[in-house]
């Protein structure tokens, strides 16, 4: 065995960069990985980004198809600003949703303070049916609510799509304050105590404060989940109206999806908006 | 009150006990009355008999199973179990495309910080929080026979008509639910990529593994626990998505959710639906014990 070849294989064992041919093909699949990373991440953008942008192009266009292109206009928000019945059944859903967000915060904030900071039997049986609403198919949650609203005697409606969606929502009110509460410094807590503040002091203005963020990232996620659940009040809604039904029959049963286009291109302006409000004032990946 | 005090100790106990019943009372009831018992209806559902008059009557059959997967040519002859082991594929497809795509965006998201970070991430948000009907609704126009994929492609040379694939079918509905689960995918992946120390990977170069190594060695372990979690979180809504196959596969097949939903609302076959339900709620116990092996509450923030 030639110097060099022992060379060779021992930089193969141990690695240290030097004469051999074997770093240089490292250094090449490197430089290739690090290309081929940010290449394959802007095509999946594209992809992400690909039908939304479309949509967005459709809405202010003539044809409902991109090619052949037809005209600029705005005769298609038009049709959905004097679609009585489409706007009707958005406003309903966002006040299902914001009923439904709303019962879910009273009752998930309080639990979250139960789990994250008290001992008790059967606690971690609970940590486990907390996150059931998050894991259970929507068709699942649909069909078993049906099934006990009328075998309770409850008939469909506003009221049962908000029990179904508060107890949907829970999971994203509970779970970020768990979390928060979990890495929350409590000598803080101690702190106002030992300064004289009462318990409900300590609550409002110490404890409260910390959380909020949590919570209120928890409410916008269970209000977006209420708001774009289809199968749960499909099953459980009655006649009631909701934006998704709406959608759903104009899709499904072809009743003209010119409205559909302006429709879907506000609500991505209104979400991209948000989102980079959101984005740049705080570091969002805490909360989802 | 240094006499309420004093009484607030003696009772200390039970107002303690007091307290948290107040606190998780609600919320326990909540997820006891609109979870747990209507699970167990579904259970009894399942054995019963439905009346002419729509009414359930308690029973214990097992003809609504027996419906379910013996069918007239044949046992799992049944359109049920043709559309329950679709599902399954599509779904399984789904979760295996969504991991080979999140995982370098997740990676590099961990290396990226500040202005890079932000636009990254604004990207890849957008369509997440984008209502999942319209992320759905966003590929009806480029799928189908007239469809702005087969457009462009019977535009070019040598393609002279639309191609099956890009018609409504299975790869639409793929395709589509890739899109809409990428993000679930891309988030828990991202979390558990964050903890990794970076050291432990500079350390593996200086030892001379080569990036493959790395990611098989040192990156993949590490962030298993993420890896299962996106799994389950896209693999079961997967398995159970209505709207998707509605406005995808335009009646060419139909999967799991749409046979229960169509035999409930057409036939008013609660009994049917319910024994049925219960092959998707298998899969979601299945997730959910895996869920609770693998990760903490804590972390799921």
């Amino acid at each position: 065995m030639s110097d060099s070849e022992k060379y060779s294989r021992l930089s193969r064992l141990v690695g240290r960069p030097g004469l051999t041919e074997t770093v240089s093909v490292d250094r090449i699949v490197s430089a290739f990985a690090s290309y081929g990373i940010w290449a394959l991440t802007i095509g999946i953008v594209v992809f992400l980004w690909l039908p939304l942008s479309q949509i967005v192009a459709l809405s202010f266009t003539e044809n409902s198809v991109l090619f052949p292109l037809g005209g600029v206009t705005l005769q298609n928000y038009v049709s959905l600003f004097t679609n009585e019945s489409l706007l009707a059944a958005a406003r309903q859903s966002a006040f299902v949703a914001t009923v439904s967000a709303g019962v879910a915060t009273l009752l998930g904030v309080p639990l979250g303070f139960a789990i994250a900071r008290h001992s008790f039997r059967g606690k971690s049986l609970l940590r486990g049916l907390v996150i059931v609403p998050l894991l259970m198919p929507g068709v699942i949650m649909g069909i078993s609510l049906l099934i006990l609203f009328r075998v309770v005697g409850l008939s469909s409606g506003f009221f049962t799509t908000v029990l179904a969606h508060s107890v949907y929502g829970l999971p994203f009110i509970v779970l970020p304050v768990v979390a928060r509460l979990a890495v929350f410094n409590r000598n803080l807590e101690e702190g106002a105590r030992d300064l004289g503040a009462d318990g409900r002091a300590v609550l409002q203005d110490v404890t409260l404060p910390i959380i909020s963020p949590a919570i209120a990232a928890g409410f916008v996620f269970a209000w977006l989940r209420s708001f774009e659940d289809f199968i749960r009040v499909f099953f459980v809604g009655g006649t009631m109206d909701a934006l998704t039904k709406e959608m759903y029959g104009m899709v499904v049963y072809s009743q003209g999806t010119e409205a559909m286009d302006p429709m879907a291109t506000i609500i991505v302006l209104v979400i991209s908006l948000a989102l980079a409000v959101a984005i740049n004032f705080r570091d969002i990946l805490e909360y989802v | 009150m240094s006499s309420f005090k004093k009484l607030d100790d003696a009772f200390g106990g039970r107002s303690e006990r007091a307290k948290l019943a107040l606190m998780a009372g609600p919320g326990v009831g909540w997820l006891l009355t609109l979870i747990l018992a209507p699970a167990a209806f579904l259970v009894m559902v399942s054995f019963a008999e439905i009346n002419s008059s729509y009414d359930v009557v308690w029973s214990f059959s097992v003809s609504n199973y027996r419906e379910l997967f013996i069918g007239e040519s044949g046992l799992f002859q049944t359109p049920f179990v043709d559309s329950f082991i679709l599902s399954l594929r599509i779904s399984a497809v789904t979760t295996f495309l969504t991991v080979v795509l999140a995982y370098p965006v997740a990676y590099l998201l961990t290396r990226l910080s500040g202005r890079r970070f932000k636009i990254l991430l604004f990207a890849v948000l957008v369509p997440f929080f984008t209502i999942f009907i319209v992320r759905i609704y966003s590929w009806l126009s480029l799928f189908g026979s007239q469809g702005l994929i087969n457009n462009a492609l019977v535009a070019m040379p040598f393609i002279s008509e639309p191609v099956g694939a890009f018609e409504y079918g299975e790869l639409a509905v793929i395709i589509s639910l890739t899109h809409a689960f990428f993000p679930y995918m891309l988030l828990t992946l991202y979390s558990s990529l964050e903890g990794i120390d970076y050291g432990v990977i500079e350390a593996s170069r200086d030892l001379g593994a080569t990036r493959l190594e790395i990611a098989k060695d040192v990156v993949v372990p590490l962030s298993a626990q993420g890896l299962i979690t996106g799994c389950v979180f896209v693999f079961v809504p997967a398995l159970g998505t209505f709207i998707t196959p509605q406005f995808l596969a335009r009646g060419k097949f139909l999967m799991i959710a749409e046979v229960l939903t169509g035999r409930i609302n057409e036939l008013y076959a609660i009994n049917y639906g319910a024994a049925g339900s219960l092959f998707l709620i298998i899969p979601t116990i299945i997730a959910f014990a895996i869920v609770m092996r693998t990760t903490s509450l804590e972390a799921m923030g």
